[in-house]
């Protein structure tokens, strides 16, 4: 079970950083932003943020 | 915003092209009169020839301008993210985005893994209705080590069982990876467009973010 979360863990964060990446490509070479490393850790940061918040709040119910 | 790698100087067209405007792509601003081939709105740098040419507004194999092969043409999308360097060239803001398009293929990379979870779940549901004993409350319930006395003998587990009970966990997992990587894309794209609002020189329209997400999360392949 615990080789079964670990796989899925290692496998969801190279995703990620997969998608981090293309998104990089995207905001660099299709739209032409020159900061577009800052956007997208930003981007990715409030994203995580805010789905911690949520998946916290449904673990604990503040009411 | 920064400079389209082969902008070059071009000359103004002559006249709107069949009497519409011509506008940025990136953010709808109306070029007619200007003189340098860059947008004053979003800074964007085009080539009029490329801009005006219709011909070359379709990617040669992009599921949203192809509705005639789609398989083919989702084949081909998924394969070509892969090298995102090389994808985000060939597609260029004057191709003409279709948001339906592009989320129906979103849709079906997101909703793949979510399919075969759900497979999988109801195989093990089915192998329940056979054997009750080992329905995965049950299961779940004795691994955490509830209840506390111990429970009556089962009878003998089958090896198909097993192989369905590993099944359910990998599905379950499959069903919740989905769910993450679909809440995951609308927090990205929420946060861009927070990005979108604050930066006074990316006045870009929505599509062309929902692009972006939408080619960089089809995780689901």
């Amino acid at each position: 079970m615990q080789i079964v979360v670990f796989g899925f863990g290692l496998i969801a964060s190279a995703l990620l950083a997969l998608a981090a990446v293309k998104l990089w490509a995207a905001y660099r070479l299709y739209l032409f932003f020159n900061h577009a490393f800052w956007v997208v850790l930003s981007s990715q940061i409030i994203a995580f943020l805010a789905l911690a918040t949520l998946l916290f709040n449904l673990q604990f119910p503040p009411w | 915003m920064s400079e389209a790698p082969n902008a070059t100087e071009t000359p103004s067209p002559p006249a709107p092209v069949d009497g519409h405007s011509v506008l940025c792509p990136l953010c709808g601003y109306d070029l007619r009169g200007l003189i340098e081939p860059r947008c004053p709105e979003c800074g964007y740098r085009f080539v009029w020839a490329e801009l005006l040419d219709r011909k070359l507004n379709t990617h040669p194999y992009l599921f949203e301008h192809h509705p005639r092969n789609n398989i083919w043409s989702f084949v081909r999308t998924a394969i070509g993210g892969l090298n995102p360097v090389r994808f985000w060239r060939t597609l260029q803001p004057q191709m003409t985005p279709r948001p339906r398009r592009l989320l129906k293929y979103w849709i079906v990379c997101t909703i793949l893994p979510a399919l075969l979870g759900a497979t999988l779940l109801a195989a093990t549901a089915m192998a329940d209705h056979f054997y009750p004993p080992f329905s995965p409350l049950t299961l779940l319930a004795r691994r955490h080590g509830w209840p506390r006395q111990p429970p009556p003998q089962p009878p003998p587990r089958p090896p198909l069982v097993d192989t369905l009970d590993q099944l359910s966990v990998l599905a379950t997992a499959l069903i919740f990876s989905a769910g993450v990587v679909v809440a995951w894309t609308i927090s990205t794209f929420l946060a861009l467009l927070v990005f979108q609002q604050t930066m006074d020189r990316a006045q870009i329209r929505r599509i062309h973010v929902a692009r972006c997400v939408g080619y960089s999360f089809d995780l689901g392949l």
